[in-house]
Formats: structure tokens, sequence, C-alpha cells
């Protein structure tokens, strides 16, 4: 009985997590449409509601009704199955994300997080990793130039920045002593105990690997507009189609800004200004400025070539990461 | 029945159906699809055994890092030549496979017997965690074979960089 | 043989390239531009004031004393009353024209023995707006109006007429006859956008 109950608060804590992770990718389109918008000194979606607020609504709909083609001659069931594996491995990094403290609610004990596993950055890497399968497959099976193109050259990406990212991680687990997000948290008290005055280069190493997993602009060769269609994703429509950014360019980046909070700005720690949900505010407030700087750097920057980046991955990026990990080697050392 | 028993067998059968998959698809991308599916599957069952940094370093390094390679290999090369079966090699296969099946056999037979014998008691892995555990290990009682095996890697690595090299032949008119 | 000329690429210094100066540069120009008035127009709402060189719909200028001297000479073979097309259906127009078959134009001889236009219709669905029609014309009376907004739900509606371009061009002689023939309505408006112009 008790593993049922178990099992059950598991799956209502599952559902609220994918609800609100939908609602809030839903909303952070509008949030970037806004932004580049304003960028470009236009306003942006402005008549669905005040000031476009209705506009995701107004856009999924126009998703899900939309006449969903498959074309002739693709490989039906990866075709079906790509949409399903960028989206689902991205949503899953949530499992192991803790948004705060606990708080004790009505006489229970709520816990932000679903698992919190002593190995949960690795795992999260590697959900996020997998998630990229879905561009590739989504490229192949589509029998078409363009998205095979832009399916390869995500691959070749890969390859180049995933050791550079794994490589970056080793200094703030090295200074926190953990895999466990909560603990690398724990680890970070004070204002200057963040790990970013520590760990300046590791950060700039994961800011690099975030726009290169995520797709966003310097390094978004696999749907380089200008070159190859939308990449990718050129054959898709309907929902099929709208699964894609909804999982690369939001829940991603939001879930990999969520992490970078938690390495390197010290997660949810900040005065107790806000009452009891003071450590949710914090959390949030942060990861909105990584958000949002991650949108000013995707709507500023032009795009680099494929081997531009396989070559600043391994020869700029990847040494940056052994000076630094060497750098934290001495630091933890000294610290003592 | 308890919950991690469920898991281990549904993870293991899963794994062992998609393991069938790699061998018998004729379509080289299922393959490699179902590849993927038996290694995460692997990953899964290390998790219920309660070897967490393993369960998750297997989906890092093999179901993606190294999976993508294969992707990226199989997609560039034209259907046509996935599609061709040799039965030179596949001669040459069977008995260094039947050799393989035999070696893991006895590997895991001999570890049902010889499994429990490791240094920690579950009680000090439970405080300790698990990656405190594999690094102690590994940098005390292994500490030996593991350079070996990182010195093994660079070699491979040198000897990758060598053969991947360019060779610079400048022409005697290019030179002018 | 192609001749391949090498063009020396400028390098960054190494300062530039260890901060990434270019990228802090990018982005400061973007986030200035974020914090600025948008320079949209709400469409339906707000509609913009074309130049008076603007290149909309095609109207007739009327018969109302500002003739030019080819059209005097003209008129005396012409049966055209007061606020009335000046055309004299020469058919330059049409010669001057892309499309062979966009004009329609007849004319009929009275009994009197002078010349009168009964037809000038002009399919605008075929019609791509390069003016040439306008040069062509050797009386001013064919000229292209501020008007843009000519869609229309059926296709013959997108067929204009002898009577409405006459109406079209008195209105447009009114509201813009006295303007000054430039682009730009003033050197304000050219200097928000385009910054001032330094001439030699």
């Amino acid at each position: 009985m008790e593993l049922i109950g178990v099992i059950l608060g598991l799956v209502v804590k599952s559902v609220i997590f994918v609800i609100g992770m939908f609602l809030l990718a839903a909303y952070l389109t509008l949030v970037e449409r806004k932004f580049a918008g304003h960028i470009q000194q236009r306003p942006g979606p402005l008549h669905v509601g005040f000031h476009g607020l209705l506009q995701p609504i107004a856009d999924a709909l126009k998703v899900i009704t939309k006449e969903d083609l498959v074309p002739d001659f693709v490989d039906k069931l990866l075709f079906y199955m790509a949409s399903l594996l960028a989206f689902v491995p991205a949503i899953m990094i949530l499992a192991v994300i803790p948004f705060g403290e606990k708080i004790t609610l009505f006489g229970y004990e709520l816990k932000p997080y679903i698992t919190d596993l002593n190995v949960g950055l690795i795992l999260a890497l590697a959900l996020g990793s997998i998630s990229i399968y879905g561009v590739i497959f989504a490229g192949w099976a589509s029998n078409s130039k363009y998205p095979m193109i832009g399916g390869l050259r995500k691959a070749a990406v890969l390859i180049g920045y995933e050791v550079a990212l794994g490589f970056a991680l080793v200094g703030p687990i090295m200074m926190a002593g953990s895999f466990s997000l909560r603990e690398i948290v724990e680890a970070q008290q004070g204002f200057f105990g963040a790990f970013i005055w520590y760990q300046p280069i590791a950060f700039i190493v994961f800011l690099f690997a975030i726009l290169a997993e995520t797709g966003r602009t310097p390094f978004d060769v696999q749907e380089a507009e200008a070159e190859l269609v939308s990449g990718y994703n050129t054959e898709y429509s309907g929902m099929k189609f709208g699964l894609f950014p909804l999982a690369e360019w939001y829940i991603a980046t939001f879930v990999l800004s969520a992490i970078a909070v938690i390495l390197f700005f010290g997660g949810w720690n900040g005065p107790h200004i806000f009452g009891p949900f003071s450590s949710y505010i914090w959390f949030l407030l942060k990861l909105g400025i990584v958000f949002m700087f991650l949108l000013w750097v995707h709507w500023t920057l032009p795009r680099y070539r494929v081997d531009q980046i396989t070559e600043l991955a391994w020869k700029v990026m990847l040494p940056l990461t052994f000076i630094n990990i060497f750098l934290t080697a001495f630091i933890v050392v000294i610290k003592g | 029945m308890d919950l991690s028993v469920i898991a281990f067998w549904s993870f293991s059968t899963l794994a062992v159906l998609s393991a069938i998959g790699v061998v018998f698809f004729k379509n080289i991308i299922y393959s490699v699809l179902s590849l993927i599916s038996t290694l995460i599957m692997v990953s899964g069952l290390f998790f219920t055994l309660g070897a967490e940094l393993v369960g998750a370093l297997q989906i890092l390094i093999y179901a993606v890092a190294i999976v993508v390679f294969y992707v990226l290999v199989i997609s560039t090369v034209p259907e046509y030549k996935g599609k061709a079966i040799d039965p030179k090699y596949m001669l040459l296969s069977l008995p260094v496979g039947f050799l393989l099946f035999l070696e893991l056999a006895y590997v895991s037979v001999y570890g049902a017997w010889a499994s429990n014998t490791g240094i920690f008691k579950p009680e000090v892995l439970n405080e300790i965690g698990n990656v405190k555990a594999v690094s102690t290990i590994l940098f005390t009682k292994f500490l030996f074979p593991f350079e070996v095996a990182s010195l093994i890697l660079l070699v491979a690595m040198i000897g990758a960089i060598i053969l991947g090299r360019k060779e610079q032949v400048m022409d005697e008119e290019e030179v002018k | 043989m192609v001749k391949v000329r090498y063009v020396e690429r400028p390098t960054l210094s190494t300062v530039e390239k260890i901060f990434f100066i270019d990228f802090v540069y990018g982005l400061k120009t973007t986030i200035r531009n974020f914090f600025r008035k948008t320079i949209t127009t709400i469409y339906p709402k707000e509609k913009l004031v074309p130049p008076k060189r603007f290149r909309g719909t095609h109207a007739h200028r009327a018969k109302d004393g500002n003739e030019p001297p080819s059209f005097v000479v003209l008129a005396k073979f012409m049966e055209i009353h007061d606020y009335e097309s000046r055309c004299v259906a020469c058919y330059m127009c049409q010669q001057a024209c892309p499309m062979p078959t966009l004009f329609k134009i007849e004319a009929e001889q009275l009994p009197n023995g002078k010349k009168r236009v009964t037809t000038f219709d002009m399919n605008l669905l075929n019609c791509l707006y390069c003016g040439l029609c306008v040069d062509a014309c050797p009386v001013d009376c064919i000229i292209m109006t501020d008007e843009f907004e000519n869609a229309g739900e059926r296709r013959n509606q997108c067929v204009i007429h002898k009577d409405d371009m006459t109406e079209r061009g008195i209105s447009f002689d009114r509201r813009r006859g006295n303007e000054p023939d430039r682009i730009w309505i003033d050197d304000k408006a050219r200097e928000k956008l385009w910054g001032q112009i330094e001439w030699t």
C-alpha cells in the first residue's frame, strides 16, 4: 500500500512538472518573440490579448489543428518517433533538477524535485544529449537533402562540444565534491561562495555548450534558415513540427540554464527577503536572467560554420577546460 | 512483488529484445536505434542494481558519444552499401562471436557466486554514495591498471592524430 | 582560366580574441535597440502617407486649365469637356507598357469630326507598377497616385476605368498638388531614419 502511495505521489508530481513545463514553454515563446521584436525595433505579437498575452494559446491551437502532412517515401516509424525522441528526453531532465528548498505546506513536506540522485548532473547531461538523436533521426527519416545535411551537422557539432562540456563541469564538481545538484548548491553559500567567481572559464565553456546543444544562434547550423530551408525539420508539419522548437529552443534551454544557475550562481541561495517562497523566487529570478542572456546572444550574433564550431570546441574550449581543471585543483588543495 | 524486481525483469527483457533487433534488423538505422535502446536498457539495469554512476555514464558515453559516431558514419554511407551481406566475413565472425559468447557466459556465471565479495558493504555504499566508492577503489587498489588504461588511450589518440593528419605536399608551382 | 585574387583578411588582436570584444560590441548594439522606441506602424490603425512620387494606383488628370502646351495643340481635335479626362487616345502608354494586354483603349470619331475616348480600362492584376506609362504620356494625363489599398474580392474589381481614374486624379491633385516633388515629405522625416547627409 505504501508503494502505491509513493508511485501515486511521483506520478502526480511528474504530471504537475510536465504540464507546468508545457505552459511555461508556451509562454517562453512569447518572451522570445517579444524580446526578438524589440531588439529589431518592432513590438512583436500585439493584437491577441493585451500586448499578445494570449498569443501562445492561439499558436498552440493553430499548430494542433493544422493539417499533419507526412511526405511519401519517408521512413514512417522513425519520422513519427524522431519528434518524440527530441521532446521526451528534454523534458525528462526536469526529473533531476531541484527548484528550491523543501517547504512544509498544510503539514505535508513538499520537495520541489522528483528525485535527488547522487549522480544527477551526469544524468541531466546524458538525457540532454540523447535528445540530439531526435534531430539526427529526423534528418535521416525525412528522406530529403536539407534535413539530412542538418542532422549530420548536428551530429558533427555534438562530437565537438560534448567533450568540452564534460570537462567544463569537472571544475564545479571538484569544488563541490559531489555530483548531486542539491549538494552542489549547498556548497555555494553566500554571495562570494557562488562558483562563478572561481570558475569563469568553465562558465564560458558551459555557455558555449548550451548554445551548441540547444541549437541557438551562433551554433544553429542544424537549421540554418539561409542555407538549409529549415534544416532537420523541413519536412515536418503540424504538432510534430511544433515539438522540435519547443523541445530544443525552449525546454532544453530552460533546463540547461537551470543547471547553469545551479552550478555557477548558487542555485536558490539568496537573502530570505521574499518570505517562505524566497528560495523559489531567487532560483527563478536567476534562471530568468540566464535565459534572457541566452536569448540576447541568440538575437545578436551571426552563425558559425560547422568546421569553425568543431575547431573552436577542440582547439579553444577543450584546452581552456584543461587549464581550468588544473587551476581548480590548486584552489581546492589550498583551501583544504 | 517488489518494485525493483519488476524493473529488473522489464529492463532485461527489453534489453534482450533490442539486442536481438540489433542483429536481425535489415535496415541499418533501425539496428543503430535498437543498439541505443539496448544500451539505455542496460543502464536501467545498473540503476536498479544501485550502480547509479555506471548507469549514468553508460548513457552519457555509450548511448550518446559513441553511437553518435556510428550514426554519423552510417548516415553518410549510401544505403545499398549498408545492405550488402558478405558470407565470407560471416564465416569468420561466427567462431569469434561464439568465443566472445563463451567468455561472457563464463564471466556472468562466475559473477553469480563471486559478486558479493566487494570491499564495500551496502551500508557504507549508501552512506558515502556511488561516486566516492568507485573513485576510492580506482585511485587506491586499481591505480596501476587505471593509469595503464589511460596510457593506452593516449597512445590511441596520438595514433589517430597521426593517421588523420593531412600530408602537406607542395607543388613546385604552388610554392611560386 | 579564372584568376583568383587573394585578399588579406583583417585579423583580430590577441585582446579581442580572448575577451570576445566583437561579441560585446554586438551585444551592446542589440541591447541599445531593445530600449529604443519601436519604429513600426500598427497598420490598420495607423497608415503611413507615402511620398508624392509613390507609384500607387493609376489616375487620369482632368482638363482643368493646367495642361501642357502639347495638349493645347491636340485639344482642338478632341471632344473633351472641362473636368473630364485629358486622355487623347494616343496609345503611347500601351506601347510603353511591358505587358501587352494591360490596357484596353478605344476611341470613336464623332459626326463633327472630333475624336472622343470611349474606353480606357486598365487591368491592374497584370500591372507591375513600373511607371513607364506615366513617362510615356505626352499630355501629362496618366499619373500614379499615393493610393495603395487596391485589393479586391473579385477579379473584375481590380480593373479600373476612365471615370474613376479621373475622379482619383482630381482628388490626388487637390490633396497633394501643392507639395514639392520629392521623396521625403521634409528633411526632418528623412534625417530621422537616414541621419544627416553631408553634401560636398
